[in-house]
């Protein structure tokens, strides 16, 4: 067929859905070393060791090529999906009203604003602590950098906005993820659902609690 | 709860396609409560017609749930406040006395109003066309017990198979996504002996009909299942995406 367009919106949401749970086992990476950061003893050493250990990685840039593709292609299909959607129906309802109980404000129908707090907040943390923009006092430990951020108003706030944000955008983004793929069945979409909300949980509980923690108790 | 009531219709008025529509409205009083809700609309339009206006345009047919001619988006909802209703299911018992009710037509790119509340659905038939349907020779009705098909196949392709194509799922949808509609047309065949033999090609087809129709991308939102008369369950969207990566893989979907 002629004018044919390379791939079908099923394979487009498809490519959606892998590349978030690829971010959702970065984030899960993510987390469980920032949770080191809670092993206060020596002087954050097994924060430190980690972080060490990590940049020197040789594998390093390869993997954070391959992150910064994984946020491209996610976000890159979904302003195109999000484009067709639009087209779909140029004039909106005077009314619309949802037949599924919560409203407007459901996590499902908000991935896009969600997904831009959380994009902002990601490039923020990246000037902070992968390019030091903001933060670049030399010789400090890595968990000394981290706390420095940490205490910084701007970041804190933004820090457990963007963390509870990305939690929410992943209380609808992980099991969707799934749908995209075709896992079905009655059984494996339950399971699906209660992981899902159990990890966007975790991961938004966990995020958060780190500037949280920094600006009450480790002033 | 009283007979009748008295109610106040926000209705959305377009002469024909592509003309810049408005809401009129009009005061409706002593509707009976035993009326169907295109009876309202029945009632309205006596009443237009008899001071001399134009009346409102709406689509009904066989007024009993089945045809799929109906449907109206009634208060921001799809065929109205009830579950697994179409519009000429529902009733004016539903409302209460001194309601204001917003009636709209289907909006979606790939439904174009024709007039008033009516739209051009012909976007679903051109995606019928393109692959919802056998064309292999099935031959007569076979015995009973002749061709096996299991129970949950069989039940499971009969729930898809009750689509009977009102666009609700598109008209709730954020998205203006038909994949319910796609979907119900796909699992109804694939599920049945007689369907497999076309089942690549199928959905290959009717997917890229329903993109080249200008329908909005699924984004598991749900909204159509809860808004479809049928009852339509979302798994069949679910069911969909491994049919369609299993017709890739296949390589047998381009045929």
């Amino acid at each position: 067929m002629k004018g044919k367009p390379f791939f079908s919106s099923v394979v487009q949401k498809l490519v959606i859905g892998i590349t978030g749970l690829l971010l959702c086992g970065f984030v899960a990476a993510h987390l469980a070393g920032n949770l080191l950061l809670y092993s206060t003893s020596d002087r954050y050493a097994a924060f430190n060791k980690y972080a060490t250990t990590l940049h020197d990685m040789t594998l390093l840039p390869a993997i954070e090529i391959g992150l910064l593709v994984l946020f491209v292609v996610h976000i890159g299909l979904t302003l195109r999906m999000q484009f067709q959607s639009q087209k779909a129906r140029p004039e909106g309802y005077a009314v619309q009203k949802s037949k599924q109980g919560r409203g407007a404000l459901a996590a499902r129908n908000v991935m896009h604003l969600s997904g831009i707090v959380v994009l902002a907040f990601v490039l923020l943390h990246l000037a902070d602590l992968r390019f030091g923009l903001r933060f670049n006092e030399a010789g400090l430990a890595p968990a000394q950098t981290v706390l420095q951020v940490l205490r910084d108003p701007i970041s804190a706030m933004f820090y457990t906005v963007g963390s509870l944000l990305l939690g929410y955008h992943l209380f609808h983004g992980f099991q969707s993820s799934f749908q995209s793929l075709g896992f079905g069945g009655e059984r494996l979409t339950r399971i699906v659902k209660i992981v899902g909300i159990l990890f966007s949980v975790a991961i938004a509980v966990g995020f958060a609690s780190l500037p949280i923690w920094v600006t009450l108790l480790r002033k | 709860m009283s007979e009748s009531i008295n109610v106040t219709l926000k209705v959305w008025r377009q002469n024909g396609p592509g003309e810049a529509g408005r809401f009129e409205t009009y005061p409706l009083e002593n509707v009976s409560t035993h009326a169907s809700f295109l009876e309202m609309l029945d009632i309205l339009n006596e009443k237009l017609i008899n001071t001399g206006k134009m009346p409102v345009a709406f689509d009904s047919d066989c007024r009993e749930g089945i045809c799929g001619s109906c449907g109206l988006m009634i208060d921001g909802q799809a065929h109205g406040p009830d579950r697994e209703t179409a519009t000429c299911q529902l009733h004016m018992r539903r409302f209460s006395d001194g309601d204001t009710i917003t009636i709209e037509p289907w909006r979606a790119r790939s439904f174009p109003i024709l007039k008033d509340l009516v739209v051009d659905r012909s976007a679903f038939d051109r995606i019928i066309e393109a692959g919802g349907y056998n064309s292999i020779n099935a031959g007569n009705a076979p015995d009973a017990n002749a061709i096996l098909i299991p129970k949950i196949d069989a039940e499971a392709a009969m729930d898809a198979a009750a689509c009977i194509g009102c666009g609700a799922c598109v008209a709730a949808c954020k998205n203006a996504s038909a994949l319910l509609f796609v979907s119900a047309k796909v699992m109804h065949f694939a599920r049945l002996p007689q369907g497999k033999p076309e089942r690549e090609t199928r959905v290959a087809r009717m997917v890229a009909k329903m993109d080249e129709e200008g329908f909005g991308s699924c984004t598991n939102t749900t909204e159509c299942e809860a808004a479809c008369p049928k009852g339509i369950s979302f798994s069949n969207i679910v069911s969909l995406r491994r049919e369609s990566m299993r017709a890739q893989c296949s390589g047998r979907s381009t045929r």
